[in-house]
């Protein structure tokens, strides 16, 4: 087994290297850098979104909150694939790109600094993501290093510095065309790895609906150890207004759901291509991916349990002691061919991987390019240099918080969610409204953009930092300043996602802005929606 | 129950990423070739944006 997996790894590393290469060969210019030189294949930015969109959490750790809540958390794969790739796609995709164009935007903050002419949008937007992002960065970065950790038997620090160099050496050199090159070869990985495993459970199984209504047939035993909380068994929802209800409807399917449009190192990708017939194509390849991705590891993360019962007499979280996070390694150990764990392990890593890549990518150009370069008139010899040196800064910061925080949190798992979490949420509530009303709202004034990305940032800064208990009370500062881990005293408010709260009132302050403000220039308007009003 | 799954809600969930993975196939396949129409123009346009950036960077000047 041991030959099988170094053989994997090191054909797989070397052909990410090899990719990175050649998008460092390719990159002459700012655009190649930041854009990918704006004529990306439609199958490679399809891939590219997707292997970024999906993280190892996103297999690993809600695949084993499927084997907890149980199918109902299909929902997300259903927004995943309809808002994440669908609306995304051909509803702001289509506008993003051809407006970028109009805008001359090389990033997500300064799309929106000049769509609004707000300078001050597109450094403090460019701080916000330079700021929130490390920590998502660091939950990707100790998702991965634990992962290779256990698996390499390799100490963690070691094991965190290779994971960090290699991503880190591809993207400062290769850039955009570096991230998506390999982000392509990566997400081919995870494709193959994801479509065996659903075959592999299945069969294994004795089929999709024997499979099911084994699972079906548990009911009595998710009742009996989480009936009190509202679970109705594995393939029925939770009783609604229940605590296992709020937890699934908001925080897994809302949370994750709708945070995902306004991810900026996702919109980036939409402004890679050279025309909407680009974006057309690469609906069909991401939709299918993502359902590969998600769709798969809930299906097969639900079915842990049927398969945990018929060998250990035990439900799946009873079989890995409650760590949710072991519940997928541990199923593909001990239910998979040998040489497939080496070929899920090459998935796992590639998901984390090209996920890692896009986030150092876009905190380097939103610090370099949008806050160093554009909100403090700090230039070096090129653009290019300026966001290598800050993505470097940036690279530094995340690899030294996920070298700290796993001190500091339970098995560090729990900071994984929260980074997570917390970056979906900020992003959704500061920026989704003003997003939104760049694309498709004239009377959108630069006041209301700002005061969304203000109030959008700082209610969920407050519904994070000190009421949602799965936040709050891991990053302490509530117990701190007030002794309490939430300042919510119902259980129901605590479980509440910052997004349920925070982005009705960025989306209400925009509006109420926009009204009480003076309408936009006209020909700047005129010049910002050019071409963009055709038919699709 | 359908598929062998009990409740309406995970019943719609399952085929309801089924179906969505259809949509984007569906509007992919009718929209393959939609929306490039423009393409000389567009090509013409990232001709004149390329050279204006690479003149930008040739002179160091930035916006």
């Amino acid at each position: 087994m041991n030959t099988i997996l170094i053989i994997v790894v090191i054909f797989y590393l070397l052909t990410t290297a090899l990719l990175g290469y050649i998008g460092y060969r390719q990159t002459k210019s700012t655009a190649d850098y930041l854009l990918a030189g704006r004529k990306v294949h439609p199958v490679v930015m399809a891939i590219s979104y997707g292997a970024t969109f999906i993280s190892t959490s996103a297999i690993i750790g809600f695949g084993g909150a499927a084997a907890v809540y149980g199918m109902g958390v299909l929902w997300l794969t259903v927004l995943n694939i309809f808002i994440g790739i669908f609306i995304a796609f051909a509803i702001f995709g289509k506008r993003t790109r051809k407006m970028g164009h109009n805008l001359d935007a090389h990033t997500f903050p300064e799309f929106i600094g000049k769509r609004f002419q707000s300078p001050f949008l597109q450094w403090a937007s460019g701080l916000l993501i330079f700021v929130a992002m490390p920590l998502y960065a660091g939950a990707v970065i100790i998702g991965g290093a634990q992962f290779i950790t256990e698996t390499l038997h390799i100490n963690y620090e070691m094991a965190l510095l290779c994971f960090v160099s290699i991503v880190a050496l591809y993207v400062v050199m290769g850039g955009l065309k570096g991230v998506m090159y390999t982000d392509a070869f990566q997400g081919t990985i995870m494709f193959i790895g994801m479509a065996l495993l659903l075959i592999f459970t299945y069969v294994k199984l004795g089929g999709v609906i024997k499979a099911h209504e084994a699972l079906t047939a548990l009911k009595p035993e998710a009742v009996k150890i989480f009936g009190a909380m509202g679970h109705q068994g594995w393939t029925s929802m939770p009783q609604a207004g229940s605590v296992f209800w709020w937890q699934l409807v908001s925080t897994v399917v809302m949370g994750v759901g709708i945070g995902v449009l306004a991810q900026p190192q996702l919109i980036v990708r939409f402004m890679t291509v050279k025309s909407n017939r680009e974006i057309n194509r690469a609906v069909l390849i991401g939709g299918v991916f993502i359902f590969m991705m998600t769709g798969v590891a809930f299906i097969v993360g639900a079915l842990t349990n049927v398969y945990f019962h018929k060998t250990l007499g035990k439900i799946a979280i009873v079989a890995v002691s409650k760590k949710t996070d072991s519940i997928i390694p541990l199923f593909i150990n001990s239910a998979m061919p040998q040489w497939f764990t080496a070929v899920f392990m090459v998935t796992l890593l590639a998901a984390a991987m090209s996920t890692l890549s896009s986030q150092f990518h876009t905190m380097g150009s939103a610090f370099g390019r949008d806050f160093l370069e554009y909100g403090m008139k700090i230039k070096t010899k090129s653009t290019i240099l300026t966001t290598k040196i800050a993505m470097l800064f940036a690279i530094c910061i995340s690899a030294l918080l996920a070298y700290v925080l796993p001190n500091f949190f339970e098995q560090g798992t729990a900071i994984i969610a929260v980074g997570t979490a917390i970056f979906f949420g900020l992003c959704a509530a500061a920026f989704l409204p003003l997003y939104f009303g760049a694309l498709y709202i004239k009377a959108t004034t630069r006041q209301s953009a700002i005061a969304c990305f203000v109030s959008g940032a700082m209610v969920s800064a407050f519904w994070i930092f000190f009421v949602h208990i799965k936040e709050s009370k891991p990053l302490g500062i509530c117990k701190a300043l007030f002794g309490v881990d939430s300042l919510a005293s119902s259980v129901l408010l605590q479980n509440i996602d910052p997004i349920i709260v925070s982005l009705p009132v960025s989306i209400l302050v925009t509006i109420i802005v926009s009204m009480m403000t003076k309408a936009p220039d006209k020909d700047h308007l005129q010049s910002v929606f050019s071409g963009v009003i055709t038919k699709v | 129950m359908i598929l062998g799954l009990e409740g309406a809600g995970v019943i719609a969930a399952y085929l309801g990423a089924i179906i969505s993975v259809l949509v984007c196939i569906i509007y992919g396949i009718v929209n393959w070739n939609k929306s490039g129409e423009n393409e000389s123009k567009q090509i013409e346009e990232e001709i004149q944006w390329e050279k204006k950036e690479t003149l930008q960077e040739m002179s160091g000047v930035k916006k």
